[in-house]
């Protein structure tokens, strides 16, 4: 079967610097696979690539069979991709189901004239969006937060919002940025349940960003390592685990630990 | 103590004008963080637009006389439209390039846009009013001692259906939401499928729509329209504007009114003269005391 994404000699030089330098990455559809590295490795540049914050200095991205880098956000949003943050990015004056509602933009329909009449015809579909916004609330563990503001809600609950946000928009593929910072282990066993889950119960295919090898060992199936913007290896767990360059990547010598790459 | 109350009613007519033409500013500076200076040249563009097309009816028909609520609101059509296009075209060639420019850059354009448009109306009237045919009805209503024109009434109601169709507009609808998005992070937004630029310049219309139709409302109760008249209505819209809060709506109609009122109360207290000096040191001290306005946010870490 065809990957759902193929990353294709991609680099990206910002002036002097090169963040990527020649990575190639095929991801099956239904996977979960991981990214990791060193900071600074390139791992966010990649994320912002595949999203459309930048184009490939050379190489191409393909995605469901069309190529996607160089297209504006809001249509690789709608061609299936969507992503949380590292450092969390949500409408933090828009209550918790608002922002869902803004994750659902691509699948509403609303006639101008009739919403602000308040006419039945936009009270259903209204209707039938808040459902679905809610539907995701619950999936993502936030049933009974829908009208509280994204400022407001717990940190452990704004991440879980992203994700919210992230599954209305019915994306092919979704891009996790360090899901579990700043979590403890209680919460980050809650996390790695809601990313398999976004891959069992819908169907998504996930790349996630991870330091915590815990949760990367614990939920992915394949990983790809990036050092110094590049591909440095790749492979099952186990595989990256006892691979040499990926040991010295992190440690120099020694042995990769759990949550040893902190 | 009528005195009083009829200040009140002329604060509230001239605080709903304001505050209609302050949506606009605060909805652009909302998702673009910048001041469109040209917004007061779209409120008198809209209030040529109305004149013109009750002259038009005036000089081929009698349905100024036989059906005014027709030629009236054909009048206020012909303003939205105009302004609309207007805002759509001065998005597209003055600010759309600037986008990425250092922000005085986009400012500078702005009103660089509003001498033109001031200009070429300066230059197309010989610099003289335009009057506005006398289609709406004469009279008033009293209440005890107050009198309060019909025409003033009217553009009270105006004003009010006007914001309460932006506010559910906003609020309600798909776009709504897209612009308070937008206004909130606009990388984000076109992640979830927004289309910025879209929606940017749908945030333009809206705003041009309203102060188009406010103009028109607005030259009929004064009775003309002039090259000139945007210009204070605009300064004091923004005004009040960054009373209420730039960015906020509710703060934009709250600041409207807020000014509307201060300027009848000082037109009592201190006599007619001092009215824009009240403005104005309102001004000053909120941007001293409270850059943020009334209603606004204070603004950390945006770039």
């Amino acid at each position: 079967m065809a990957p759902i994404l193929s990353v294709r000699d991609v680099s990206r030089r910002f002036q002097g610097l090169t963040a990527l330098n020649g990575v190639s990455l095929d991801v099956e559809e239904s996977s979960i696979v991981g990214v990791i590295g060193p900071n600074g490795a390139g791992k966010t540049t990649l994320f912002n690539l595949l999203t459309g914050f930048y184009k490939p200095t050379s190489g191409e991205i393909w995605f469901r069979g069309s190529r996607v880098d160089g297209l504006p956000l809001h249509r690789i949003a709608a061609a299936g991709i969507s992503r949380t943050f590292q450092n969390i990015r949500l409408f933090s004056n828009m209550t918790a189901i608002e922002n869902v509602l803004v994750g659902q933009h691509l699948h509403l329909q609303t006639n101008i004239a009739t919403a602000v009449l308040g006419l039945p015809a936009t009270t259903n579909a209204e209707q039938h969006a808040v459902e679905v916004a809610v539907a995701h609330l619950r999936f993502a563990g936030l049933g009974g937060r829908e009208n509280e503001l994204a400022r407001n809600l717990a940190y452990g609950e704004q991440r879980r919002l992203e994700i919210a946000r992230a599954i209305a928009l019915r994306p092919k593929l979704i891009l996790l940025d360090e899901p579990t910072a700043g979590m403890n282990p209680g919460e980050s066993d809650a996390m790695i349940g809601l990313i398999r889950r976004l891959r069992d119960e819908l169907g998504v295919t996930v790349i996630l960003i991870e330091h915590q090898m815990r949760v990367v060992m614990g939920v992915c199936e394949y990983i790809t390592v990036l050092d110094h913007g590049e591909v440095i290896a790749m492979g099952t767990p186990t595989e990256v685990q006892n691979d040499q360059r990926v040991i010295e990547a992190y440690l120099g010598t020694g042995h990769l630990k759990s949550g040893a790459a902190e | 103590m009528e005195q009083w109350i009829q200040l009140t009613i002329d604060g509230i007519t001239l605080g709903g004008v304001y505050a209609c033409i302050a949506l606009g500013y605060t909805l652009v500076y909302g998702v673009l963080r910048m001041i469109n200076f040209a917004h007061g040249e779209l409120f008198m563009m809209g209030a040529f637009a109305g004149v013109y097309t009750l002259q038009g009816f005036q000089d081929h028909t009698s349905l100024n006389e036989d059906l005014p609520s027709l030629t009236i609101t054909a009048a206020i059509f012909m303003g939205i439209v105009v302004a609309v296009v207007l805002a759509v075209l001065m998005e597209r060639i003055a600010y759309r390039p600037l986008r990425h420019a250092p922000r005085l850059a986009p400012l500078i354009s702005a009103i660089g846009v509003s001498i033109f448009l001031r200009n070429v109306m300066l230059r197309y009237t010989n610099a003289r009013r335009e009057v506005y045919p006398d289609v709406f009805p004469d009279g008033s209503i009293e209440i005890g001692d107050v009198s309060v024109s019909y025409i003033k009434l009217f553009l009270i109601g105006m004003s009010i259906l006007f914001m309460v169709g932006l506010y559910l507009f906003i609020q309600r609808t798909k776009t709504g939401t897209a612009i308070r998005a937008v206004a909130e992070d606009r990388d984000t937004a076109a992640l979830m499928g927004i289309d910025v630029d879209r929606t940017i310049v749908l945030t333009f219309v809206a705003g041009a729509a309203l102060a188009g139709a406010t103009g028109v409302c607005y030259g009929m109760y004064v009775g003309n329209a002039a090259a000139g008249m945007g210009f204070i209505p605009g300064i004091k819209a923004f005004t009040a504007a960054v009373l209420g809060g730039i960015g906020s709506v509710p703060g934009a109609m709250l600041g409207g009114y807020f000014l509307g009122l201060s300027e009848a109360y000082t037109t009592k207290l201190f006599g007619a003269q001092y009215k824009d000096v009240v403005a104005f040191v309102l001004l000053v001290a909120v941007l001293i005391f409270r850059p943020w306005g009334f209603l606004g946010k204070r603004e950390d870490r945006r770039a």
